[in-house]
């Protein structure tokens, strides 16, 4: 029989706030109002593009975390993911010492790793020119850098790596470490996603792909212009329950469903079948049926492609049940934080569990005929909810969603 | 040898809170907290700041330098200007 596994720690970092209790703050809130944490580009000047918004880290400044040596070896995604799993370790209340830490792991995934050190080392190599760029540079921007940064300051002994599945990274970081745990390999897992890239070289590259909004994000509207790009962190640690209750730790949820599948389609465009596929097998896996999901964090990134498939494929799946559960994007709350996204979307969902309450899809305006699923729009709901799914829809067609379940007495 | 000592000094004073004119010459990198890490990114602003070309460890060694000291460095450092100019 499969371990169950239950989330004991939680942490984050995103334009939706600094810390847990700030994310929760932003993500509860109530607005007919645009979200402001969408907001023009400080981090460069973006007058030469065309889409001039994202979803930044606010009041955030390094040195405040870090000393001067560590900014040397760390990219600011790295950055966020030692602020996110520092806040989610005390969160658990957990420590790594023998011999713990050889039975414990780090799985964090990023779409792309260290963006900024990329362009930085780059731009002044080949156009102001530098003769080399810094020795530090392939060891910063590694996608698996914030894994091993993290090992290396927890003593983590045990299986570190990274995952990278564009938008679903983090939802296969998680998967990836329950899929450890149940098979007993390791006990617990430091698990999460990062990004950091919210540059110029970065933002031409997207622009040309034209799903960038210069409004700001507002999914399942019917004025819809395209997603936010967003940055930032989060990070939770899963144990095995048996582990969780033999050190009395305070469980926040349970993980009871994973569910991957690929379209096999096309880099870019989304297909219907294939979310509904990983939503389906994370059923299957949690032998649970439509019926009992109450709430999905949808993909919802503000595209028409990902509005239409999505909802088509939750009307596909879960048919007469379709208009009964709840669906929201918190998207428009925190910005598309790409290989952050399911992790934070995840900690979305879990605090949903645990207030009884849905956060809202924000920056919606009028509905669209097309798609009419029950959305909750600009205020949260409180309603009585026993399992919850996050879906991340990933270019490439990668897909992965996961079912949480309360743990908290109704 | 005395300026290139000094301007060697001021790269390392970024990489030490140790008192370096306090060095000795028997005194290790590792002994005042420079480590192989940190010994990386000083060869590296040494190739920079004097336009030289610090060769792979095993070439060096095979002509009797080591990087290990303050005086070894500033031995190799001397030895590379002057085969430049």
């Amino acid at each position: 029989m499969n371990k169950s596994i239950v989330v004991t720690g939680m942490g984050c970092i995103s334009s939706a706030g600094n810390n847990l209790a700030e994310f929760s703050q932003s993500l509860f809130a109530g607005s007919t109002n645009d979200c402001t944490n969408i907001a023009p580009i400080t981090l460069f000047d973006p007058s030469e593009l065309s889409t001039h918004i994202a979803a930044e880290v606010k009041h955030y400044h390094p040195t405040e975390h870090f000393n001067k040596a560590q900014l040397k070896q760390l990219d600011r995604y790295a950055q966020f993911s030692l602020i996110a799993s520092e806040e989610a370790v005390n969160h658990a209340g957990i420590e790594f010492s023998s011999p713990l830490a050889a039975r414990s792991c780090v799985v964090i995934g990023s779409s792309i790793g260290g963006q900024e050190t990329i362009e930085q080392a780059y731009r002044q190599y080949y156009l102001q020119a530098k003769k080399r760029p810094h020795p530090f540079t392939v060891p910063k921007l590694l996608p698996s850098a914030a894994s091993s940064q993290i090992s290396m300051k927890y003593g983590i002994t045990g299986p570190s790596f990274a995952t990278s599945s564009a938008c679903s990274s983090s939802g296969h970081a998680i998967a990836m470490a329950a899929l450890m745990l149940r098979a007993g390999m390791v006990d617990v897992a430091i698990v999460g996603g990062a990004e950091a890239c919210i540059t110029l070289g970065n933002f031409q590259a997207w622009e040309g792909l034209r799903v960038l909004s210069n409004d700001t994000c507002r999914p399942f509207s019917a004025d819809r212009s395209g997603l936010v790009i967003g940055e930032g962190a989060g990070s939770l640690v899963l144990e095995t329950k048996e582990h969780a209750q033999q050190r009395n730790a305070v469980i926040h949820a349970e993980l009871v469903g994973i569910g991957m599948s690929s379209d096999a389609h096309n880099i870019v465009q989304p297909l219907m079948q294939g979310a509904k596929n990983a939503m389906s097998a994370a059923l299957l896996d949690a032998n649970l049926q439509t019926r009992q999901i109450n709430y999905i964090n949808a993909h919802g990134s503000g595209t028409i492609q990902n509005d239409s498939t999505e909802t088509l494929a939750i009307k596909a799946l879960f048919q007469q049940y379709a208009d009964k559960l709840y669906v929201s994007s918190t998207k428009a709350i925190h910005g598309h934080v790409l290989g952050a996204g399911a992790a934070i979307e995840s900690i979305a969902t879990i605090l949903a569990l645990q207030n009884q309450q849905l956060p809202a899809t924000r920056n919606y305006r009028s509905a669209d005929p097309l798609y009419d699923l029950n959305y909750i729009v600009n205020y949260p709901i409180t309603t009585q909810l026993d399992y919850a799914m996050s879906n991340s829809f990933a270019f490439g067609g990668q897909n992965c969603s996961l079912i949480y379940k309360n743990v908290k007495p109704i | 040898m005395n300026d290139i000592k000094t301007q060697i000094l001021l790269i390392l004073k970024e990489y030490s809170d140790v008192d370096l004119t306090q060095l000795s010459a028997e005194d290790s990198f590792a002994s005042i907290g420079i480590d192989s890490l940190s010994l990386v990114e000083i060869i590296f602003d040494l190739e920079e700041h004097f336009d030289i070309t610090i060769p792979p460890e095993a070439d060096f060694a095979a002509q009797g330098f080591s990087l290990q000291s303050l005086d070894e460095i500033v031995h190799l450092v001397t030895s590379l200007c002057q085969q430049k100019s």
